[in-house]
């Protein structure tokens, strides 16, 4: 897989910033298929930055009803990626 | 940092220069204020840190608001280094081009300040002396003006009508034999000689006896209101029910004391209060016609450039003022113009004109006191605190928080100046 194809988007959300801002860990939803460490290859080209840990985050189907149609919202993986000091993701900090 | 440069017509230029910081400074400050109300998806609202703000709206968004509070900061800090006295709002320029985050930029500012006032000749001025005498004519008229308030109306049967009657009569007014409208009226009561008919009307009533009928032929004038009537030759039939005379009461002590007035009993002591009243108006309007008089020519002497912008913010602020008043009447602004006969422009322009006069008068005095030395002693600003506080029954302290001292104290120096013009008249 392509590095693009892993990682979908960066999530940002007063959570997330938090956690930038405390432990320089950036989350980002991921390819549910992508493992941990195709995920580090992938956020180390595509930002090119150092990665010392990555974890995964599965969160499962949920169900929703739209009208009279039954049906789920999608399964997901976040990835929320250490990085090692210093180094910095712009896109979460403007 | 700003520089000033003086220009015509009493107005000053400021450039003012922002630095990069004071500008970053505004930018936050821009979005402290409006910080509460964003909403951004994944952060509660209110909780939207100002850098991903600006990556979903862009810095621009909030320049406008920036460049307000560094304005309003940095222009008074101009004014209070160079030390301007303004009277207006200050036209503000600058290139919106030059803005962004980390750059200084400079804005100019024009405004008007208060102008300088040359005084011409304002003491020891001529002027024709008002007549403070009252006549006998005068004092007559007043007593037949009580005469008639206090009338009889009487029921003539015995004569026909004459001038000075008031008739109670029916008419009905046709044009080609048709009747129109506003013509016909039942029991209507009109004073013969008032003139509130059209010319010839009353005249030709003149002889009627009661229960008399006539027709009256006609000319509506040419300039008549109603223009489908103007010029037109109608009859009006009238139908004459009754005659009233008015008999005024006979001038003697028994009448003075049906006028029931404290401690005047005689036609004599009457005369006399009227006259001491009549006196008292004429020294009063003459007062007043000396000091619009004195203030007017002083102003008129003096030399001074207003700028336009004064002139429009105190025209803004008797328009406020009007409108605060016809509320207070319970009439919409609106109405209260109608009422008043004018269109908006027209009131505009008559404000205008009032406002000049104003800032010209009180220019001058403020000159005049200046030139004389005219000081204010602490007990004339207390007592002027009093004055103020028994006629808006208020306490003084009320009255002083309100008021700033230095409001007062230029009001009673205006006062005194006005006292100065008026006393080094020279009648003639």
């Amino acid at each position: 897989m392509l590095a693009s194809e892993i990682i979908k988007r960066p999530l940002i959300t007063e959570k997330s910033m938090q956690l930038v801002e405390n432990l320089n860990q950036y989350t980002f939803e991921v390819d549910k298929r992508a493992n941990k460490v195709q995920i580090k290859n992938a956020i180390e080209e595509l930002f090119d930055v150092t990665v010392t840990s990555v974890n995964v985050i599965n969160t499962a189907r949920k169900p929703k009803r739209v009208g009279q149609y039954q049906g789920f919202k999608a399964e997901k993986s976040k990835a929320i990626v250490t990085l090692k000091a210093d180094d910095k993701i712009e896109i979460f900090t403007a | 940092m700003a520089t000033i440069e003086t220009l015509e017509k009493s107005q000053v230029k400021l450039t003012i220069e922002v630095s990069a910081e004071q500008f970053d400074h505004g930018l936050e400050h821009a979005y402290q204020t409006i910080q509460k109300d964003v909403e951004i998806k994944g952060f509660r609202k209110g909780k939207v840190p100002m850098a991903i703000y600006e990556k979903k709206f862009g810095v621009e968004s909030l320049y406008d608001e920036a460049i307000n509070h560094i304005i309003s900061d940095t222009y008074y800090e101009a004014l209070v280094e160079h030390d301007v006295l303004v009277v207006a709002q200050p036209k503000i320029d600058f290139d919106i081009n030059a803005i962004g985050r980390g750059k200084s930029f400079t804005y100019t500012a024009t405004v008007a300040v208060k102008p300088e006032v040359k005084l011409g000749e304002y003491k020891n001025l001529k002027m024709k002396k008002p007549s403070e005498k009252v006549s006998a004519a005068e004092v007559n008229a007043e007593i037949k003006k009580l005469q008639e308030q206090n009338a009889e109306m009487q029921v003539i049967e015995d004569r026909p009508l004459k001038e000075g009657d008031t008739a109670i009569f029916d008419f009905k007014g046709t044009l080609n034999g048709e009747a129109f409208d506003g013509g016909s009226a039942e029991n209507y009561e009109l004073k013969i000689g008032s003139k509130s008919f059209i010319p010839g009307f009353e005249d030709k009533m003149i002889g009627l006896n009661v229960g008399e009928e006539k027709d009256l032929e006609l000319t509506f004038p040419k300039d008549y209101q109603a223009e489908d009537l103007a010029g037109k030759d109608v009859v009006f039939h009238v139908k004459l029910h009754e005659i009233k005379e008015m008999v005024l009461p006979e001038l003697d002590d028994d009448f003075v004391k049906d006028l029931d007035k404290e401690g005047i009993d005689t036609v004599a002591a009457l005369k006399e209060s009227i006259k001491k009243d009549l006196k008292a108006e004429k020294e009063k309007s003459a007062k007043n016609a000396k000091t619009d008089f004195a203030v007017q020519t002083a102003s008129e002497n003096a030399t001074m450039e207003i700028p336009e912008d004064m002139v429009v913010a105190e025209k803004n602020r008797m328009l406020d003022n009007t409108k605060q008043q016809a509320k207070q009447y319970g009439l919409e602004f609106e109405q209260y113009l109608q009422f008043s006969g004018m269109t908006l422009e027209k009131f505009e322009e008559k404000l205008m004109e009032d406002a000049r006069k104003s800032i010209r008068y009180n220019l001058t005095l403020e000159a005049v006191a200046k030139a004389e030395g005219i000081e204010v002693s602490d007990e004339e600003y207390n007592a002027r605190l009093k004055e103020l506080a028994d006629q808006y029954k208020i306490s003084v302290e009320q009255v002083s928080a309100q008021l700033s001292k230095d409001v007062v104290i230029q009001d009673i120096q205006m006062n005194k100046a006005v006292d100065l013009l008026v006393e080094s008249l020279e009648l003639t």
